[in-house]
C-alpha cells in the first residue's frame, strides 16, 4: 500500500488533492478509487477553490425520476415510484441504476438518443431509399443491449456501405447525409471527435488557432471518393467508393494550395498503396452497381477513427456520456473543443477518458459510474443564497425533456404505456406460455409494442424537435410549444379521459388522500404535500360517480402535465 | 469547303494565345483572316492569323459574351450591357461600322441568318430582336418571353428562328415564324434542368443552341441534371422529338455546339478547372474524338474554310480564374 | 414621451416590474398587469429588419464597380441622389435613394453564415447576447403590450439558418415568434367543445404547480417556460394580425406574388398592429456559382417589393417612427470564382437603412476601386448596432441587469455612425 493510500484512508482524498499532492487519475486508480469517487473528489476540490457551495443531495423522489429519464428515457410508473420510495435498503440507488441499465428500456432509449445524435433527424434527398428508421434503431438497440463497446460501434458505422446483410442499417450515417463529402467531413469531426471544422473548409478559421484547414481536408480525404448509389431494383441506397481521386485544397483568400492524403487530426497521413493498373476495383462503378475499390479509404477511416491515439476520439465519448447525464458537456458545446474552449474541469474529463480506455469503451459501465457520483445525485434545489454557474456542476440543472422523453412521459403519466403492455403481455402469455418469461423482457418484443404506441404521438416529436441538422438541446421553450400544449387536438387526444388510461384507476379511488398520492406519484414521481392533497380533495369533493371524478380531474391532470415540474428533467 | 474531306478525329494544336481575363466567345471573320475573342473585359481581342499580330478593339463597356460573323466582311459582337457592335473586317485592323444599344440588359444569344442579311439577339429579360446586318436597324421583336434567352439559331430557310431559354425545371426550345412572330413549335427540355429546390434556382438550363446546316436537327447544349454530365441533345426540328443524347463524361456543362460543313458536330464544355472539346457523328452515341483541356472550354468557332477551329477557355489554378486562353487547332489535309 | 425614460444605465426590470416595485407590489416578477397612469400617446418606435440571408453581393447592389476586374458585367445606374449610383439590378430602389442611408464601409471580418447571422444581428461576436429584434423588443416594450415584441417571417427547410436562441439571456419572452412558410403559429384556436371552466382549471393548476416548484430553484428556466403560456394566450386573442387574406388582392399583387413579397405585406400588417420588431428574411443570396444570373433573380424580387413597402410605410405615416434596416450576414467576394460565383466576404460590404432616426439621402463610407478594401470611414458590426439603437431613441451605452448579471446592451467598443443619424 502506497504512503498516499495510507494517508488518504485516514484523512480522505480531498485534503491531498487540495494540497496538490496527488496527480489525480493515475494515482486514484492505482489506489482503488472508482471513477465516480475520482469525479467527486476533483469537483469538491474545485468547488472549494472557487468558493462554490454545491446543492444538497437529491431526495429519493428527485433521484428516481431523473435516473429513469436519463437511463430509460421515461418517467417511472406510480407503482415503481412508490416501491422505490418505500424501499429501505441503503444501497437502493445503486441497485436502481443497475436495474435500469440492465433493462430492455435502456437499450431502446439509447437507440433513440444515438439515433438523434448521429443523424440529427436528417432525411436523405431520396427518402424512399433511406435506411428505415425502425431497422436503424433496432441495430442500435441491439448494440446497446449487448453493451457493444463504442469503438466497435463506430467502426461498424464508418465501415458500412449498406451491403452487410447482418447490419445493413449501419450505413445510415452516410445515407442520411447523401454521402455528401463536405457534410460527412464536418459531422465525422463533430460527432466522433468533438470538433466542428466547418469554417476551416474555406480557410483557416481565424477564431481557432488549432483548427487548421489541413485537418478538415485530412478527414475529407477519407470520404471524398464516396457517393450514394441508389439501387432502383432493391429500392435501397448503398455507399459506393471510387478508387481514384486526390484531395487538394485552396484557401479562398490566399492562392496557397495544399494536398493531403487521408489523415485524422493529430495523426499521420495514410498514403494509398500503389495498385497495378486494372486492379483498382473489386467491382468498378457503373450505372447498375456501386464501386467497390480494392483499397478503400472508407475502411481506413473505420480503422483509424476508433482508437485512443486519435485526437479527440476518447474525449468526445467521455464528454458526450457526461452530457447525457449532467445536461451539459465538460466541453461545451459538445462539438467545439479547441484550445480556447477547454473543458470546464479538465481533470474530470481526463479521468473519464482514462477509464474508458482501460475499460474498453464500456458505455454502460461509464454511465453507471457517472450516475453513482455525488455530483450527478445533487438536488436541483439551489444552495441557499447562491446560483452557481452551469459549468460548475454544483447543482442539478433544469433541462427540458427531449422530445422523445416528453412523448413517452406523457404516455406513461396517463397510463397508456402500461395499458398497452398489460394487454400485449396477457396475449403473449396465452399464446406462448413457454417463451413468455424470456420474451416479455426481450427488447425486440418491447420495441414493437413501443412502435405501435408511437403513431398516436408523433406530433409531439415534430413540434418539439429542432430542424434536421440542428441541435435539439439548444431549443429554449417557445410560444409554439405552449400553443401546442394548450390547443392541439392531438395533444388533447393523449390526455383526455378514455378507457384504458390512468383515468380508469383514478376515477375508482374514492379516498382523496389516496387519490392525491396516486396522482402525484404517477405524474410528478413524488408524494404530494399537504397543500396539494387538499387541492385534490377540493377538486373531487363534489364528484359522486367515477365518471364525474374523472371529468373533474382531467383539467387538473392537464395542468400538471403542462407544469414546469413535468416539462423539465430536474 | 476544303478540297479533301478532313478527318474530324485528327485535330492538332497550332497555337495558343493567352489573355489577361477569362474568355467566353470567339469567331473567325467571314474571310478567315482574323480571329476575334472576348470575355470578362470590355476589350475585344483581334488576331490577324497570318502574322499573329494582336489588336484590342475598343467600344464595349462590359464583358463580351457573344460573337458571330455575317455577310462577306462583318463580325458582330454583343456584350453584357446590351450593346452590339459590327466590325468591318475589310479594314486592317477591323474597325467599327455601326454600334447599337440593342437591349436593356445582358445579351446572352447572338445568331446570324444563313444569307447574312439579318441577325438576332436575345437577352436576359427574354427579349428577342431581329435586325438588319448592314446598318443595325431593328426589323422585328418576338413576343416577349419570360425567361432569359440563352440560345438563338436561324433556320436555313430564313423564315424561322429557334430560341432556347432558362425556364426553371423545364428549359424551352421554341421555333418561331419571324414574319408573324408566331410560335410554331415548343419543346420542353427537362433533361437539361438543374433546378434545386434548396435555393429555388435553375442551375442548368440550355446554354447553347445550334441547327444542322439543313435545318433538320436542333442541338441543345447543357448539363444533364444538377450533377451532369455535360450533354448535347439532338431534336428533330419538324416534330420536336428527341433523337439522340450525346453525353460526355465531364460533370460540368456543354456550352456550345457547332456543325462542320462536312456534317459532323463539335461541342465544347467544362467544369471547375477542366474542360474538353469533342467531335461527333450525329448518327452515333459515342464521340469520334475527345480532347481534354486545363480550363473549361467556353466557346468554339470553325474557320469558314473548315480546316481550322478555335476554342476559348477560362484559366486559373486557384479558386478565382484570372486569365483566358484562345487556342487554334487544325485538321491536317 | 409621457413616461419618463428609464435611467441611463439601469434597465434591469421591465417597466411593469419597475413600477410594481415603485408602488410596493410584492414580488417584482408579478405576472398580472399593473394599473398605470394613461399610456404613452406618442407613436411607439418600431423596427423592420429585411434580412438578405446568404449574403447579398454589395457589388451587384449598393456599391457597384462597373469596369473593374472585380466589377462583373453589370452597369451602375444613376439614382435620385445626385452623384450616387447603385447596381442596375435595382432600378426601382434607385428612384428612392433619397429616402435611404447606405453605409458602404462595413468590415465585419466574418465570412460564415451561422456566425454572421448571429453577429450582425447581435452587434458582436461573443455569443449569448440577444439579437437586434429581441433586444429592441425588450427595450421598447410597454407594460400594456399583449402582442409578442418580435416576429420573424421566414421559410422552413434547408439553409434557413435557424434563429433559435435569438433572445440570448433575455429569455423566451423575447424569442421571435415565427411565421414559417407564411403560416402563422399553429394551434392559435381553442379546440372545439372545451368548456371555459376546464381551461380555467387547467391554467390554475399549472400556475399553482409552477409557483410551488419555483421555491428554491433557479427561476430562469421556470419563468421562461411559464412566459410562453402568457405569450400563447396573448397571441390567441390577437391572431387576426397574421391573416394575410384580410389584405386586398391589389396589395397582394403590388407586393409581388412570391414569398418575400407576401411576407413584406404581412410585415406591414404586423407593424400596423403594433408589433415592435418584425424581421422578414429574404432567402438564398448565397451565390457561390452563377452569381450574376442569381443576383438578377433575387434583386428582381427584392427591388420592387422593397420600394412598395417603403412607400407604403411613408404614406401611412409609419416610416418616421419605423427604423428599416436592410442587411445580410455578410457580403460577397470581389473576386469571381471559377463557377462564375462570388464567395463569402466580410471585409468590405454594405448595409442600407431608412426611417426613424435616420438621415435620408446619405451614402457613408467608401471602398477602393475594386471593392477589396474599405478606403474611408470603416465601420464595425458594433458600430452598426449602436447606430440602430440610437436611431430608435435608445441608449446603446446602457446595460441590462438580469439575474444578478450586468451585460452591456451594445458592444462597448462600438460607436454610432453619426453621419447617418438624423
Amino acid at each position: 500500500m502506497s504512503p498516499f493510500t495510507r494517508l488518504s484512508r485516514r484523512i480522505g482524498w480531498l485534503p491531498l488533492l487540495m494540497a496538490g499532492a496527488v496527480e489525480v487519475c493515475g494515482m486514484a486508480v492505482e489506489n482503488g478509487l472508482s471513477l465516480h469517487e475520482q469525479i467527486d473528489a476533483i469537483l469538491a476540490r474545485d468547488w472549494a477553490k472557487e468558493k462554490i457551495t454545491p446543492a444538497a443531495a437529491s431526495q429519493d423522489a428527485e433521484f428516481a425520476r431523473r435516473v429513469h429519464l436519463d437511463l430509460t428515457g421515461v418517467i417511472p410508473t406510480g407503482t415503481e415510484t412508490r416501491a422505490f420510495l418505500d424501499d429501505a435498503r441503503p444501497d437502493k440507488r445503486a441497485r436502481l441504476i443497475d436495474q435500469l441499465l440492465a433493462s430492455p428500456e435502456y437499450a431502446l432509449h439509447m437507440a433513440r438518443v444515438f439515433d438523434v445524435m448521429l443523424t440529427e433527424r436528417r432525411l436523405p434527398t431520396v427518402k424512399p431509399y433511406d435506411v428505415a428508421t425502425a431497422m436503424w434503431r433496432a441495430y442500435l438497440a441491439e448494440s446497446f443491449a449487448a453493451n457493444k463497446p463504442w469503438d466497435k460501434l463506430v467502426r461498424e458505422i464508418l465501415d458500412s456501405d449498406g451491403s452487410d446483410e447482418l447490419q445493413p442499417a449501419a450505413a445510415k450515417f452516410y445515407v442520411v447525409r447523401d454521402a455528401e463529402p463536405h457534410q460527412m467531413t464536418r459531422d465525422v469531426g463533430r460527432l466522433f471527435l468533438g470538433m466542428d471544422l466547418q469554417c476551416a473548409q474555406c480557410h483557416d478559421d481565424p477564431r481557432f488557432d488549432d483548427y487548421k484547414q489541413a485537418d478538415y481536408f485530412g478527414i475529407y480525404a477519407f470520404v471524398s471518393r464516396l457517393s450514394l448509389f441508389r439501387d432502383n431494383k432493391l429500392n435501397r441506397s448503398f455507399v459506393g467508393e471510387k478508387a481514384v481521386g486526390d484531395v487538394t485544397f485552396t484557401s479562398v483568400f490566399t492562392t496557397e494550395q495544399g494536398r493531403t492524403d487521408p489523415r485524422l487530426p493529430g495523426g499521420t497521413m495514410i498514403a494509398d498503396p500503389v495498385l497495378a493498373k486494372g486492379a483498382e476495383y473489386v467491382v468498378a462503378p457503373s450505372n447498375t452497381t456501386r464501386g467497390i475499390p480494392n483499397y478503400s479509404r472508407r475502411k481506413q477511416l473505420a480503422e483509424q477513427m476508433p482508437r485512443a491515439e486519435t485526437q479527440g476520439f476518447v474525449r468526445n465519448l467521455g464528454n458526450r456520456l457526461w452530457a447525457l447525464l449532467l445536461g451539459r458537456g465538460l466541453v461545451h458545446p459538445l462539438d467545439l473543443h479547441h484550445a480556447k474552449n477547454p473543458p470546464s474541469h479538465p481533470e474530470v474529463l481526463q479521468c473519464i477518458e482514462q477509464w474508458l480506455v482501460e475499460n474498453h469503451y464500456d458505455i454502460q459501465g461509464c454511465l453507471r459510474e457517472i450516475a453513482l457520483s455525488r455530483c450527478y445525485q445533487l438536488s436541483s434545489e439551489l444552495p441557499p443564497g447562491s446560483e452557481p454557474p452551469a459549468e460548475a456542476f454544483a447543482v442539478a440543472p433544469l433541462r427540458g425533456l427531449t422530445p422523445e422523453q416528453l412523448r413517452w412521459s406523457l404516455l406513461q403519466a396517463t397510463g397508456r404505456i402500461e395499458a398497452h403492455f398489460v394487454r400485449a403481455d396477457a396475449q403473449l402469455k396465452k399464446s406462448n406460455p413457454e417463451e413468455y418469461e424470456a420474451k416479455r423482457n426481450d427488447w425486440r418484443w418491447r420495441k414493437d409494442l413501443y412502435e405501435q404506441l408511437e403513431r398516436q404521438s408523433n406530433l409531439v416529436i415534430t413540434t418539439f424537435a429542432a430542424l434536421p441538422g440542428q441541435d435539439d438541446s439548444k431549443i429554449d421553450p417557445v410560444v409554439d410549444h405552449a400553443l401546442f400544449l394548450l390547443n392541439s387536438p392531438k395533444l388533447l387526444d393523449l390526455i383526455k379521459v378514455a378507457p384504458g388510461t390512468a383515468f380508469d384507476r383514478w376515477a375508482a379511488i374514492s379516498d382523496p388522500g389516496a387519490l392525491a398520492e396516486d396522482l402525484y406519484l404517477s405524474i410528478h414521481i413524488r408524494r404530494p404535500t399537504a397543500d396539494e392533497t387538499s387541492d385534490v380533495t377540493k377538486i373531487v369533493e363534489r364528484a359522486t360517480t367515477p365518471a364525474e371524478r374523472a371529468s373533474a380531474l382531467q383539467p387538473f391532470v392537464w395542468g400538471l402535465l403542462l407544469s414546469a415540474e413535468f416539462r423539465f428533467n430536474h | 469547303m476544303p478540297a479533301m474531306p478532313i478527318d474530324p478525329a485528327k485535330a492538332r494544336l497550332v497555337i495558343e494565345h493567352k489573355h489577361d481575363a477569362p474568355l467566353m466567345s470567339c469567331v473567325f471573320d467571314p474571310r478567315g483572316r482574323f480571329l476575334f475573342s472576348g470575355g470578362r473585359g470590355p476589350g475585344v481581342m483581334c488576331i490577324e492569323i497570318a502574322t499573329g499580330e494582336k489588336t484590342t478593339l475598343t467600344g464595349h463597356d462590359s464583358w463580351v459574351g457573344e460573337m458571330a460573323r455575317a455577310g462577306s466582311d462583318l463580325v458582330l459582337t454583343g456584350d453584357y450591357l446590351g450593346r452590339v457592335i459590327a466590325w468591318d473586317c475589310s479594314a486592317e485592323p477591323p474597325r467599327e461600322r455601326w454600334n447599337i444599344d440593342a437591349h436593356p440588359s445582358t445579351i446572352r444569344a447572338l445568331a446570324v441568318s444563313a444569307d447574312g442579311e439579318t441577325f438576332a439577339t436575345g437577352d436576359r429579360d427574354g427579349i428577342v430582336r431581329i435586325w438588319q446586318t448592314s446598318d443595325g436597324r431593328q426589323l422585328h421583336e418576338l413576343p416577349k418571353n419570360v425567361h432569359p434567352i440563352y440560345g438563338l439559331a436561324f433556320h436555313p430557310d430564313g423564315q424561322r428562328i429557334v430560341s432556347a431559354d432558362r425556364q426553371p425545371q423545364k428549359p424551352q426550345i421554341k421555333v418561331w415564324d419571324i414574319a408573324t412572330g408566331r410560335e410554331t413549335l415548343k419543346i420542353e427540355v427537362a433533361e437539361l434542368s438543374g433546378y434545386r429546390r434548396v435555393e429555388d434556382i435553375e442551375w442548368g438550363g440550355i446554354r447553347g443552341l445550334t441547327l444542322s446546316p439543313d435545318g433538320s436537327l436542333i442541338v441543345a447544349c447543357g448539363r444533364a441534371g444538377y450533377d451532369g454530365p455535360a450533354s448535347a441533345l439532338l431534336f428533330d426540328s419538324a416534330t420536336g422529338k428527341l433523337k439522340r443524347k450525346l453525353a460526355s463524361s465531364l460533370k460540368g456543362f456543354c456550352y456550345m455546339a457547332r456543325f462542320h460543313a462536312q456534317g459532323f458536330l463539335m461541342t465544347v464544355g467544362g467544369d471547375v478547372a477542366k474542360g474538353e472539346f469533342r467531335t461527333w457523328n450525329v448518327e452515333q452515341d459515342a464521340s469520334l474524338a475527345d480532347t481534354s483541356t486545363s480550363g473549361p472550354c467556353t466557346s468554339l468557332d470553325i474557320h469558314p474554310e473548315g480546316t481550322r477551329f478555335a476554342v476559348t477557355q477560362a484559366i486559373g489554378k486557384s479558386s478565382y480564374p484570372e486569365t483566358g486562353l484562345l487556342a487554334i487547332y487544325e485538321w491536317p489535309a | 414621451m409621457n413616461q419618463p425614460p428609464l435611467s441611463a444605465t439601469e434597465i434591469g426590470l421591465t417597466r411593469r416590474e419597475a413600477i410594481a416595485r415603485a408602488i410596493g407590489i410584492v414580488g417584482a416578477t408579478a405576472l398580472a398587469p399593473v394599473a398605470l397612469s394613461a399610456p404613452a400617446t406618442e407613436p411607439r418606435k418600431q423596427l423592420l429588419l429585411l434580412f438578405l440571408s446568404g449574403g447579398a453581393s454589395q457589388l451587384e447592389t449598393w456599391d457597384p464597380k462597373p469596369g473593374a476586374r472585380t466589377g462583373g458585367p453589370f452597369r451602375a445606374i444613376p439614382t435620385s441622389l445626385d452623384g450616387v449610383r447603385i447596381g442596375e439590378l435595382l432600378p426601382h430602389t434607385a428612384k428612392i435613394m433619397h429616402r435611404l442611408a447606405v453605409v458602404r464601409s462595413v468590415n465585419s471580418t466574418i465570412a460564415d453564415h451561422e456566425v454572421g447571422h448571429y453577429a450582425i444581428q447581435a452587434g458582436r461576436l461573443v455569443p449569448g447576447y440577444p439579437v437586434l429584434g429581441s433586444a429592441v423588443a425588450r427595450l421598447l416594450e410597454r407594460p400594456d403590450d399583449v402582442l409578442p415584441g418580435y416576429i420573424t417571417l421566414r421559410r422552413d427547410g434547408p439553409k434557413a439558418y435557424t434563429d433559435t436562441g435569438d433572445a440570448g439571456f433575455l429569455g423566451a419572452k423575447y424569442e421571435a415568434v415565427k411565421v414559417i412558410n407564411g403560416r402563422p403559429p399553429e394551434n392559435l384556436v381553442i379546440p372545439g367543445g372545451i368548456q371555459p371552466a376546464v381551461l380555467q382549471a387547467r391554467d390554475a393548476a399549472r400556475r399553482a404547480a409552477d409557483e410551488r416548484f419555483l421555491r428554491g430553484r433557479a427561476p430562469g428556466p421556470i419563468h421562461g417556460y411559464g412566459t410562453t403560456f402568457d405569450q400563447a394566450s396573448a397571441l390567441m386573442q390577437r391572431r387576426e394580425i397574421f391573416d394575410l387574406d384580410a389584405e386586398s388582392a391589389t396589395d397582394r399583387d403590388r407586393y409581388g406574388r412570391h414569398d418575400f413579397g407576401q411576407n413584406c405585406l404581412l410585415a406591414r400588417r404586423l407593424l400596423k398592429s403594433g408589433v415592435s420588431c418584425v424581421r422578414v428574411v429574404h432567402h438564398d443570396w448565397d451565390a457561390h456559382q452563377d452569381n450574376f444570373y442569381w443576383h438578377q433573380m433575387r434583386c428582381a424580387e427584392f427591388d420592387r417589393t422593397f420600394v412598395t413597402l417603403i412607400q407604403d410605410l411613408e404614406e401611412n405615416g409609419m416610416l418616421e417612427h419605423t427604423l428599416v434596416v436592410v442587411t445580410g450576414e455578410m457580403g460577397r467576394t470581389p473576386q469571381i470564382n471559377n463557377l462564375g460565383g462570388r464567395d463569402h466576404w466580410g471585409r468590405a460590404w454594405s448595409v442600407a437603412m431608412a426611417g426613424a432616426g435616420i438621415k435620408p439621402g446619405v451614402v457613408f463610407g467608401e471602398t477602393n476601386d475594386t471593392g477589396t478594401e474599405v478606403k474611408a470611414d470603416q465601420v464595425s458590426i458594433g458600430d452598426l448596432f449602436h447606430t440602430y439603437l440610437r436611431a430608435l431613441g435608445l441608449n446603446p451605452h446602457a446595460n441590462y441587469h438580469l439575474n444578478g448579471q450586468t451585460n452591456p446592451i451594445a458592444d462597448p467598443a462600438g460607436k454610432a455612425i453619426t453621419a447617418v443619424l438624423a
